[in-house]
Parts: C-alpha cells; sequence; structure tokens
C-alpha cells in the first residue's frame, strides 16, 4: 500500500488516481466527520465533495505538512462551517435529525450503514449548539487537542473548554434520557 | 466506565459509509477538475473551495512551525557557538535576590502604568507592591498590614485591611512558571538569543501555554529580567500585560514608601472583604470542586438576572460593604449597562471545568461563557473560594479573573 506523501506526490503530478486513492482510504471517516458536524447526510457528502474537488483543482499548491488525515479532517471541519454559516443552518429538532438521516437512507444497504447507537447519537448531536458539537466531534473523532481545536475555532482555550464540558454533560444527559427527548426514544 | 467515556466512545466510534453514489460524484468531478487544469485555467479553478485548505489554521501553523524551527535552529547553533548556557532557573535564582524591582507597564487597552515591587526572600510575596496609574488617576500601595488607593481625580482614599490581590505578583514566580511550562504536554518554551535596539544583546524566551503565550527578555550578564509581554494564544498580536522595562534595586520613592493622606481627602470605607467569613457564602457540603462551583456560578447568575442585590453581597465578600450604586456598577461589568434598569443581563451560560492556577491563590478558576439578551457572548473566568468554616463546606464568588472579553459574533 502507498503511503499518504507517495499518493500526495502522485496527484500534484497531474495523476488523479493518487487524490481518488487518498478519497478511497479516508472517505468513511472523513464522511462519519462531516456528518457529526452537521447532522444531515445530503451536506455531509457535499463537504466531502468540495474538499476533494478543492484538491483536484488547486492540486499544484498543495504541500502536506503533517499528516493527512488530520489535516483533511480540519478541511472537512471548516467546510461544514461555511455550509452551516452560508445556509443559516441551526440546529435541527431531533426528530427532523432521524427523519432526515432515515430518508437518506432509504435503501438496506444504507439503512445497514448506520447503527442504531450511530442514529441516536446523531440526534442528539443535532441538539448541541454548532460550536460546542464541533469541540466534540473535532476532539473525539479527529483526536485534536482542544488547544487546537481553540486555534481552529478562533477562541480561547477556556471558551474551547467550556463548550466541551457543557457540550458533553448535555450529550450524556440526552443518550441517557435524561432531557427532554423528542424522538420519543 | 462512565458514562461520559460511553458518550466520548461513541462519538469515536460513529462512523458513516460512504455510499457508491458519492464515490461517482467525487470520481466525476476529480477526474474532471484535473482535465479542467490540464486543458488552462477555467472557471472551476477559480472557485472559492480552496481556502477550505489554505486558510485551515492548523495548516499556517504548521507552515508558520517550520519557519520558525528553521530560525531557532540557526540562532541556536549561533548561541552554542557564542554564549554560555541559560537555564531559565538562573532567572529565577536571580530574581529572588533582587531587593526592589521598578516596572513601566502597558495593560491590554493600552494604558501605561508604574509598578514598585519589593519581595519578602522568605515569604516569597511581597513587602511592598505599588501600582501608579497616570491614566486611571489612580495610586495603589499595598504592604502585609494595610493597603490603599488613592484616587487623585477624587481626592479619596480608600484603605484596606491586608494586602490586595495584585500583591501576590512575583516576579521570580512569573518566571519560574515558565519554566514549568516546559514539564506540560502542551506547553512549550524556546530560548534563543536576540539583538535588541534598546538592550543589545538578550536572552529571549518565548514561552506557548494553553492560554497565553509571552516572551521575556533576560539580560545575558545579570540573568535578571529585562522585559516580559504576555500574549493571548487565541488572538496573536493582543497584548494582556507588558512589562516594557523593569529595572532593579532602585530606592523606592519616599512619597510612596511612607503615604501621608492629603488632609482634606476624602476617606472611604474597606473595599476588599473578608473572603472566610463565614456571613458569606453557599452551603456546598458534599459537592466536589465541580460540582460546588457550578452551584455557586448558578447561585450568582439567578441573583444577577433577579437584580437581588442581597443575594449578591451574601455570595460575593467583596461586596458585603458596598452600596447599592458600586453594586450595581461591578455587576454591570459582567451582565451588561442595561442591568440596572432591571433588565435581565445573562441570557444563558456555559459554566467551564475548573482549574487551578499558581498565579490565584485567592480561589479556584472557573471560565465561562455568558450570552446576553443582544446575543452578544462574552468569556469571562470567575474566582470561587471554596472554605471549610465551623464544619460546614462553602463557597464564594471572590471576583472575576481579569476582565470580560468579547467573543465574536
Amino acid at each position: 500500500m502507498q503511503s499518504d506523501r507517495a499518493l500526495v506526490r502522485k496527484f500534484k503530478r497531474g495523476d488523479a488516481e493518487g487524490l481518488l486513492a487518498i478519497y478511497q482510504r479516508y472517505k468513511d471517516y472523513l464522511l462519519s466527520v462531516a456528518m457529526a458536524l452537521v447532522c444531515d447526510r445530503g451536506r455531509a457528502e457535499d463537504a466531502l465533495h468540495d474538499v476533494f474537488v478543492s484538491l483536484a483543482e488547486k492540486r499544484q499548491d498543495f504541500h502536506l505538512r503533517g499528516n493527512l488525515k488530520a489535516c483533511l479532517a480540519v478541511a472537512v471541519a471548516n467546510r461544514t462551517r461555511d455550509i452551516l454559516r452560508r445556509q443559516r443552518v441551526r440546529t435541527a429538532a431531533p426528530l427532523e435529525a432521524d427523519a432526515e438521516i432515515a430518508s437518506n437512507t432509504a435503501t438496506p444497504e444504507q439503512v445497514a450503514m448506520l447503527s442504531e447507537q450511530c442514529r441516536r447519537l446523531a440526534a442528539a448531536l443535532a441538539r448541541l449548539p454548532e460550536a460546542q458539537r464541533e469541540v466534540l466531534v473535532l476532539r473525539h473523532k479527529c483526536d485534536l487537542p482542544l488547544r487546537e481545536i481553540a486555534k481552529i475555532q478562533q477562541t480561547g482555550i477556556s471558551t474551547v473548554h467550556a463548550r466541551y464540558q457543557y457540550g458533553l454533560d448535555t450529550l450524556r444527559a440526552l443518550m441517557n434520557g435524561e432531557l427532554d427527548d423528542e424522538t420519543g426514544g | 466506565m462512565r458514562p461520559a467515556d460511553n458518550v466520548t466512545r461513541a462519538i469515536s466510534q460513529f462512523e458513516v459509509k460512504a455510499p457508491a453514489r458519492l464515490d461517482r460524484r467525487v470520481r466525476e468531478d476529480v477526474c474532471r477538475a484535473f482535465n479542467d487544469l490540464a486543458l488552462g485555467p477555467s472557471a472551476a479553478a477559480r472557485r472559492p473551495g480552496w481556502r477550505v485548505i489554505v486558510s485551515s489554521r492548523i495548516v499556517q501553523l504548521a507552515a508558520a512551525a517550520v519557519i520558525v524551527v528553521v530560525l531557532l535552529l540557526g540562532l541556536h547553533m549561533w548561541d552554542l557557538l557564542g554564549t554560555q548556557a541559560y537555564a531559565v532557573e538562573d532567572t529565577v535564582a536571580a530574581l529572588r535576590k533582587i531587593e526592589t524591582a521598578h516596572a513601566f507597564c502597558t495593560d491590554w487597552q493600552g494604558r501605561r502604568f508604574e509598578m514598585w515591587i519589593q519581595p519578602n526572600p522568605a515569604t516569597g510575596r511581597n513587602d511592598f507592591i505599588s501600582l501608579v496609574e497616570p491614566e486611571r488617576n489612580s495610586i495603589a500601595v499595598s504592604t502585609p498590614r494595610v493597603s490603599y488607593i488613592y484616587d487623585t481625580r477624587q481626592n479619596s482614599v480608600r484603605f484596606i485591611r491586608g494586602q490586595v490581590i495584585t500583591s501576590s505578583l512575583n516576579l521570580a514566580s512569573i518566571v519560574e512558571s515558565l519554566a514549568d511550562g516546559t514539564d506540560k504536554k502542551d506547553d512549550s518554551v524556546v530560548i534563543t538569543r536576540k539583538t535588541t535596539d534598546r538592550y543589545g544583546d538578550v536572552i529571549a524566551l518565548h514561552y506557548t501555554g494553553a492560554v497565553y503565550e509571552g516572551e521575556a527578555w533576560i539580560d545575558p550578564k545579570t540573568k535578571l529580567l529585562l522585559s516580559l509581554t504576555i500574549m493571548r494564544c487565541s488572538n496573536p498580536g493582543e497584548v494582556v500585560k507588558s512589562f516594557d522595562e523593569l529595572r532593579y534595586n532602585e530606592s523606592i520613592p519616599e512619597q510612596l514608601l511612607h503615604f501621608q493622606c492629603p488632609d482634606d481627602a476624602e476617606i472611604k470605607p474597606e473595599r476588599w472583604g473578608d473572603f472566610d467569613n463565614p456571613k458569606y457564602g453557599l452551603d456546598v457540603e458534599g459537592l466536589s470542586e465541580q460540582q460546588a462551583c457550578v452551584k455557586i456560578l448558578i447561585e450568582l447568575f439567578g441573583a444577577v438576572n433577579a437584580v437581588d442585590l442581597d443575594r449578591l453581597r451574601k455570595l460575593i465578600p467583596v461586596a458585603g460593604e458596598w452600596g447599592d450604586p458600586e453594586l450595581v456598577a461591578a455587576v454591570q461589568q459582567v451582565a451588561g449597562k442595561s442591568w440596572d434598569d432591571r433588565v435581565s443581563g445573562i441570557a444563558s451560560y456555559e459554566i467551564g471545568a475548573s482549574y487551578h492556577d499558581k498565579a490565584c491563590p485567592l480561589g479556584v478558576l472557573v471560565p465561562c461563557v455568558l450570552t446576553d439578551h443582544n446575543g452578544r457572548r462574552f468569556e469571562i473566568t470567575f474566582i470561587v473560594r471554596l472554605r471549610s468554616l465551623d464544619g460546614r463546606r462553602t463557597g464564594v464568588v471572590v471576583y472575576t479573573w481579569g476582565q470580560a472579553k468579547l467573543l465574536e459574533e
């Protein structure tokens, strides 16, 4: 298997297969990150698509510094933030989120792609404010330190700490059914 | 396993499979983009999507880090070739031997002020500290027994028993905390040599922590601190405080050392309350530190929103003896100017995890994000003091740690 750097070199030389191999390698992970951030399959797919098309368009300017997986995850996070901001999407109600997920996973194959736990988590994440949700996802899905997240969110570390703690508490309560769960279980 | 662990594990294990239709869509558009580029610039190439990658702060920071490392490698080699070894502990030791320090400083609003510090090597605290703030018409002096704040414009003096918070300022401890940073995972200290216009060759000590970063210049001969600039990491270039110039072992001016209260000056009552007076505080028996802080701050925000001055006085010892206007003015700093018109100041709040800071011996620090009714969000950190008095565990709000910071809307 070729290394990430070898694939980057390949696509920078003009070979689309290098970029498509990177896509194949990380597509599920990146789509999961996007899905957790926007709680909407259509927008998550758009974000992932846009990131890779952008890479293709500007491949000659791309210089890999550090870990490719983390770099792509941050790019996806930035893209989802742009999408949410542009479309003025606000936190969806759990029922809507669940319905949206269900509608986008209409085929049996796609339904199987999203486990029950993931559906519950997505519905709970959808109820969190965007900033808190982003901190939790970047921390636990992308393994980024809070300090790095503070830089991404362009805010103080204490704010990120607060968002993290508050988001985690709320999410825990939602997942344990301690808060009103409009999904009706 | 704690429930929180289940939740974090669920996030890390959250997985969605990319459908075949997305694969096809990405393949088609990626190939099209490659072909477009091979044929020459196209409209597609002007799409703004690239900033997704380029504007990533991580990539920018990584780029900056590479440059810094290259520069530092060069400087470090120069350092190795040309000078003696230096350790931060040298400066800590040198600062512990000083008799006085005279500092010219600038605060986050660009206001200049002057400080005189006379540390006590035995206690590590200051026998004398003064702040002369011409732009605020204020002269403050603190000693272990008594402190006073003289308002030069109003010609009024407020005496305070004991030392005020700033009396804990200790240059050796500040530098020592930088040295501690080298042991922390997320903190870093980089020591280099610099040639400056003002001091010639200096040892530059650059500290990057979780919240603040700073650069200290050290005299290579005496190892004493020449200047120190502290900035907020989240907003590079935003100076929180800077010690622009430091001089040592000068004589403290007589008029500061032995303050003579002007005969016609108005004497105001003591401002600082007794933090361990049992008449103040909220019962937090049986609660963890975090739970106690949350309970106290919820009570504080509730009292603010209820415009309940008595509840506030009960919770904030320093406000215990304040009149209503003074208390209202203080709360307005947190809750907004409209607060005294009985408009609830805090629409929502987020209370973060409490933490300890050596620079704040008065209590535990609790960062909060407050949102007012105009949707503006402020970051503010409270000092919460938990104490056991008469067999009961109670807590009070000492004050805020620094000022509220408006977050980007």
